[in-house]
């Protein structure tokens, strides 16, 4: 299978949606569109949707606000028991030079914006699915880091996922062949397609 | 020193249904300060016992209060939970801190029903049963172990169904979600259940303050439970169950110049103080330079 194709057509809250939009396999599936368009809101339908079948790993806008006072290494811990087939932090390494060490034992209430951020980005590669849907994923991140989470994302092309990226710098950023997914918006309806 | 058994067994599982109820409202609602007080469960369960004594005085009805106010309990369960089914509300939406303003809003509403309903008692020389307000084991009857024991075989039962989403979900919504739990059906069972179990103890034995708010906070601080839900969950149920198990005994066998202290009473008092006393520590130390 190279690519899902979404045709469909709904309403929420009196409001219109028109999905015609396909998602490709070995490619980087930018959406884009405007400030406030609602490519967030869009981002977390597909979360309960069956649009895309349950192999995949979110990565949202979301701070981790745990109740209890966890660790990086705890929350790793509950993913590698409670999702299978997951990588193990030496998997990582090796296959992706992914290093989380330092903030291993750092409890999540206590990271930066940028280490919360790193963080999300290990538990979501940690998952080892074969769809990633990424929002933002590279905000509060130095341009350094950015571009290793960057190289990171091509090295799970080259292993045959698909990715589904937001990110307002888009092309900027991103030099290698894109699939653009494209969202417009007006009082009544809400527009997902492809092409610019 | 005597033991009494059944009156010890219903003591635990009193003990193990608040904890459980206290660590469900916080799981779900990712609040710390969640509780079935806080989230006004103890009010309708206080709110039951009125109405039941109230109508049992007016009335003439043959029937342990216990008994009727599980049975008026019942009802505003079933109310409750068909209101909410009629609102069809996005429980993805909700803001927990309103919820729980709510919720305290409504205990103080009942707080203070409950002081007009003292004065009336005083002012017509009626004797007040003041043993209604703090959580005891003197008064049980055997049938209650029965009841009691079906509600706990159900509760490991529905652990052993939702444990991986309970656990998820102590991350947060969004992390949950995204890992592909089924989170608003979670919730809405955690909740409901949490008001159920509190209801049911407040019925029978009284009003247990703290105890639901304080000790999922303990047991977080305890070095062998520490940052794993599974282990707050089902330990810490065992171990909310044997903690009002040996005040139980205490008071049984120690009374005060004749008189039997309320459990209610002393874990009200003994839950918040080493809260303050964990939690104060932690967090200072936590501060020094």
């Amino acid at each position: 299978m190279d690519k899902i194709q979404q045709k469909n057509i709904f309403t929420v809250n009196s409001v219109q949606v028109n999905l015609d939009f396909s998602l490709h396999y070995h490619k980087i599936n930018l959406l884009q569109g405007a400030n406030g368009i609602g490519k967030t809101t869009f981002f977390e339908y597909l979360k309960d949707s069956n649009i895309i079948d349950n192999n995949r790993a979110f990565m949202d806008q979301f701070p981790l606000c745990p109740i209890s006072d966890y660790s990086v290494s705890d929350l790793a811990k509950i993913i590698q028991e409670e999702v299978p087939n997951t990588y193990s932090i030496e998997e990582l390494k090796e296959k992706f030079s992914f290093d989380i060490d330092d903030l291993l034992g750092k409890k999540v209430s206590f990271l930066s914006g940028g280490e919360q951020q790193r963080m999300k980005f290990f538990l979501t590669l940690l998952q080892n699915r074969n769809i990633y849907l990424l929002d933002e994923p590279f905000q509060y991140l130095d341009e350094e880091m950015s571009l290793h989470f960057l190289n990171i994302i091509n090295k799970l092309i080259d292993l045959g996922k698909l990715i589904f990226l937001i990110e307002h710098r888009g092309e900027k950023l991103i030099s290698n062949e894109v699939h653009k997914i494209s969202m417009k918006k007006d009082e009544s309806t809400i527009e997902v397609s492809d092409g610019n | 020193m005597e033991i009494n058994s059944l009156r010890l067994l219903l003591a635990f599982f009193a003990g193990s249904f608040l904890t459980t109820s206290g660590s469900l409202s916080q799981n779900t609602t990712q609040n710390s300060l969640a509780s079935p007080s806080t989230l006004g469960f103890d009010a309708l369960g206080v709110l039951s016992v009125l109405l039941a004594h109230g109508l049992m005085t007016l009335f003439d009805i043959q029937i342990t209060l216990e008994v009727f106010s599980f049975l008026i309990f019942n009802l505003f369960f079933v109310g409750v939970f068909f209101f909410f089914k009629g609102m069809n509300i996005d429980s993805t939406k909700l803001d927990m801190k309103i919820i729980i303003l709510i919720g305290l809003g409504f205990n103080l509403l009942i707080g203070a029903l409950f002081s007009v309903v003292q004065f009336l008692f005083i002012a017509t020389n009626t004797k007040f049963p003041t043993g209604l307000w703090f959580g005891s084991f003197k008064y049980y009857f055997s049938y209650e172990l029965i009841l009691f024991l079906l509600l706990f075989l159900a509760l490991l039962f529905f652990f052993l169904r939702n444990l991986s989403a309970l656990r998820l979900l102590s991350v947060g919504v969004p992390f949950a979600r995204g890992l592909g739990a089924n989170v608003v059906s979670t919730q809405k069972k955690s909740l409901f259940i949490s008001f159920y179990l509190t209801g049911l103890v407040i019925c029978f034995f009284g009003v247990f303050s703290f105890i639901s708010l304080v000790f999922p906070h303990i047991l977080r601080l305890l070095p062998f439970i520490k940052n794993d839900m599974r282990k707050e969950f089902t330990l810490g149920a065992l171990i909310g169950g044997l903690f009002m198990m040996m005040l139980d005994f205490l008071v049984y066998n120690f009374d005060f110049y004749g008189a039997e202290l309320p459990v209610g009473m002393i874990s009200s008092v003994l839950g918040s103080f080493v809260l303050i006393f964990l939690l104060s520590r932690n967090y200072f130390k936590s501060l020094q330079k």
